[in-house]
């Protein structure tokens, strides 16, 4: 159903912090000076896979300035969040059974960058003087990249035990499952194709390089850190440092980038928390790009096998998938691959095994488990069209997922997503139905794909009070990690109170001052945290209805901690996206001149940053197709790019224009019918890019990112 | 905070500091204050009620199920919550409320005030500030 107008929601909005954020008020993690505050800087291990045989701190502890070391010899903190949660909240059942906890400091190094030591010392360039000073010998063992080598026989073993890694009661399980009958779907099938797809790791690259400062107030901790969840931050670091949440409180007021991996604390933390606790002043530890790139995280790289039967008439009829994700050496997220859902076909399987390598440690970024999963479904999709001489777009329609007696939606828009996308995308004149066969070295090609992502509800809470004035605030454990969660809040709670937008305030980013939030992950904040926010403002509402409003000193406090379902229906957001490549046969580039989207994400809330949501996602995902890998020497275990340098992000020069429609619909559900919108535009960006790079050249390929050289290749 | 202790001198019974007291730091005698922000223990307090915080749910988004697993870890109840605040009074001689108009109406302002009104009962000096 359609939107009706609304008073505050659905205009176009600037952010409520902009002024602060472009002025440069705004306070960072780094802007923070405390008193007698000390900088700590990490050292980090230069060998893949180790065992540290010797460390020596005295000189660095001798040199003027420095305050402490800290080493696996005097600190044995766990960080669990960071190698055992693997798709789950850390708990202390969890990391009492666990066989493969982490530490903020291991004897046992496993991968290039891993945290050895750290110094704090009366400024940063001490700190880092000192770094230089520790002498470490190692033991070096033998090591392992690749994520099939890793479960081979034979191979290194990064744990005990074997390369896969262990899931939350230390079992080595792949992710997935089955739906209906695999084997009678084959058997059903005309003709079944087979097709490996491998996609690379990619980090996550935020713009602010990662610090944590602690400081204690009796046995209190205090915490500030660029962290998407305060909540979640302050439960792990509780747990890691044996405390209960209460004795810590976590604070982000601003952060320059979160992608998905922040929700949840970070060994710093507690490198921070230690230093703070033992010397009994502020420590600030700061992480150069160097370190960000190397001791935070990224997308998982994966291997997909896919095997689909097809009948004549295009239906699909089973689908599996067998893979293998690159986790790095720990298990801090789950390493699943998604994508197999947005197809109608009721007999599939999946079996995707997370595996250790001495690689980076992965983690979630932007839709963890969709766009590397979505590329390959997708391509496989995709050609499986062009094989049996179907359209995509109709292959599309034929095969994609629809609303069953068993499989309810709270409303469905796939079917309009990509009919609208391909009229306006003018598909049948772009789409060559003979791929490859344009004349001349640049090749131009049109691709589709198509998409759905959950818009899940769930509890959270929202406190919102009225003081006299007729000022209004909003308290959520929010921290806008980008998409403008601090004005989303405010709108919502201006529009059910029925006040202008310049009455509300807001208090977020704090975990004593803020009640309970889920963080900003997986596109919950809003469907979540917001719908907290319009009940609690309609409890406010009717509470100034019945007393008045506030006068003097008086407030009115409403709070609601609601926990909505969708009764057993899927609520979920939907998407097509349409890409022209020119490929340049002699050269290899590929251009994306035209990329054009259609979301359907309930009603959008505020559109300007609904709609740079999308863009931003659809350049990272165009990022993720053409250009980003974090490349090795296999021969030493090195990564060869360390920042920004050499990464090959896309630049404003690589980036097309990007159009996008939004179908606006209220299902009833969420706050005001709102769904997700800040993941949703890269998860078919890859394969989107993918199938039109085959539609310009006629080769398929399956490789991420597809560059000049596999083009080059590819077309010889 | 929630809750901060502090001892102060007593201003009835303050002299002077002296000049060998201040370069040494030397504290007085003086009187055991809790300081009280309502603003974090109504963050508590309903953090304690709300099945979102007991839950801790998920914060991983592409496990299917992975929200619902039980954690085995549960936020201190709505009673464990006042037993640290009476514990907290029974150690002290004067309360300082701050931030008072976080004591509103309803559950969470009888449980507060109780626990004020008793203290105050046993000879507790209770002081507040402004409300914010």
């Amino acid at each position: 159903m359609a939107v009706d107008p609304m008073k505050t929601l659905g205009q176009d909005t600037p952010r409520v912090d902009a002024y602060e954020r472009v002025t440069g008020r705004a306070t960072y993690n780094r802007d923070i000076k405390l008193p007698g505050m000390l900088y700590a800087r990490v050292l980090r291990s230069t060998v893949p896979h180790a065992m540290v045989r010797r460390i020596d701190t005295s000189k660095a502890e001798a040199l003027p300035g420095v305050r402490a070391v800290m080493t696996h010899e005097t600190h044995k903190i766990p960080y669990g969040s960071g190698s055992i949660s693997g798709g789950r909240q850390y708990s202390d059942p969890h990391k009492d059974i666990t066989t493969r906890l982490r530490y903020t400091f291991n004897e046992h190094v496993r991968y290039v960058g891993e945290p050895v030591a750290a110094v704090a010392a009366v400024n940063r360039h001490i700190a880092e003087e000192a770094l230089q000073l520790i002498e470490i010998e190692y033991d070096e063992l033998p090591f392992v990249m690749d994520v099939e080598e890793a479960v081979a026989a034979g191979a290194p073993e990064i744990w005990e035990g074997g390369n896969i890694a262990h899931d939350s009661e230390n079992r080595q399980q792949p992710i997935g499952g089955q739906t209906g009958d695999l084997q009678a779907g084959f058997s059903e099938a005309d003709q079944i194709f087979e097709e490996r797809f491998t996609t690379a790791f990619i980090q996550d690259a935020q713009l602010e390089p990662r610090s944590s400062l602690a400081h204690w107030e009796g046995d209190k901790l205090i915490l500030h850190t660029p962290t998407q969840g305060v909540s979640n931050c302050r439960h792990d670091t509780a747990r890691d440092l044996g405390l209960e949440d209460h004795q810590v409180q976590v604070v982000c007021k601003y952060m320059g980038g979160g992608f998905g991996d922040k929700n949840g604390n970070y060994y710093f933390d507690l490198i921070a928390a230690a230093f703070a606790r033992d010397l009994g002043v502020p420590v600030m530890v700061e992480l150069s790009r160097k370190d960000d790139w190397l001791g935070t995280h990224g997308r998982w790289h994966t291997v997909q096998d896919y095997r689909v039967g097809v009948k004549d008439d295009g239906t699909v009829t089973a689908i599996e998938v067998n893979g293998k994700s690159g986790m790095g050496p720990y298990l801090r997220r789950s390493g699943n691959v998604s994508g197999m859902d947005v197809y109608a076909c009721e007999n599939t399987s999946k079996a995707i095994l997370p595996v250790h390598t001495n690689r980076m440690v992965s983690g979630n970024f932007r839709a963890p488990a969709y766009p590397q999963g979505y590329f390959a479904i997708s391509s496989m999709m995709d050609d499986v069209a062009y094989k049996m001489g179907v359209d995509p777009v109709q292959f599309a329609l034929k095969n994609m997922v629809r609303p069953t007696e068993t499989k309810q939606f709270t409303n469905y828009a796939l079917d309009q997503c990509i009919a609208m996308g391909a009229e306006q995308f003018d598909w049948q004149r772009r789409w060559n139905p003979n791929p490859g066969s344009a004349e001349g070295p640049i090749k131009r090609g049109a691709g589709m794909s198509f998409m759905m992502f959950n818009a899940r509800l769930g509890a959270s809470s929202a406190i919102v009070r009225a003081a006299s004035g007729g000022r209004y605030t909003v308290y959520v454990g929010v921290t806008d990690i980008g998409p403008g969660a601090k004005t989303t809040m405010s709108m919502l709670a201006a529009e059910t109170l029925d006040v202008p937008l310049s009455s509300v305030d807001i208090v977020w980013g704090d975990s004593d001052r803020c009640p309970y939030s889920v963080g900003e992950s997986g596109s919950r904040c809003t469907t979540m945290t917001g719908f907290a926010v319009v009940e609690a403002a309609r409890d406010l509402k009717r509470q100034i209805d019945e007393r008045g409003l506030p006068t003097g000193d008086d407030v009115l406090i409403a709070s609601a901690t609601p926990a909505p379902s969708t009764n057993g229906k899927l609520r979920e957001g939907f998407g097509a996206h349409f890409a022209e490549v020119e490929v340049d046969t002699q050269l290899g580039d590929v251009r994306v001149t035209k990329y054009l989207t259609v979301h359907e994400s309930g009603r959008i809330l505020n559109p300007l940053p609904a709609l740079d949501q999308i863009r931003g996602a659809v350049i990272q995902g165009i990022g993720q197709a053409l250009k980003e890998d974090v490349l090795y020497d296999t021969n030493t275990g090195h990564p060869l790019m360390t920042g920004y340098y050499f990464a090959r992000h896309l630049t404003h020069l690589d980036v097309p224009e990007i159009e996008n429609t939004f179908i606006e619909t209220d299902d009833g559900y969420g706050p005001y019918g709102a769904k997700t919108v800040g993941e949703s535009g890269i998860i078919i960006a890859p394969a989107t890019i993918a199938n039109a790079v085959y539609n310009a050249i006629g080769v398929r390929m399956k490789d991420l990112p597809i560059t000049r050289d596999k083009i080059l290749e590819a077309v010889a | 905070m929630t809750f901060r202790q502090l001892t102060v001198a007593e201003p009835e019974r303050a002299e002077p500091v002296s000049r060998r007291d201040f370069l040494t730091m030397r504290v007085s005698e003086g009187r055991r204050v809790l300081e009280l922000s309502c603003e974090r223990l109504f963050m508590r307090y309903h953090d304690a009620c709300s099945e979102a915080a007991q839950r801790q749910v998920s914060n991983h988004e592409d496990v299917p199920g992975a929200a619902d697993v039980p954690l085995g870890f549960a936020m201190p109840s709505v009673d464990a919550l006042f037993d640290e605040l009476e514990r907290q009074l029974a150690g002290v001689e004067e309360l300082r409320v701050l931030e008072r108009g976080w004591l509103g109406s309803g559950a969470f302002a009888r449980d507060v005030a109780a626990r004020i009104d008793a203290f105050s009962e046993r000879g507790g000096i209770v002081a507040s500030e402004a409300a914010a």
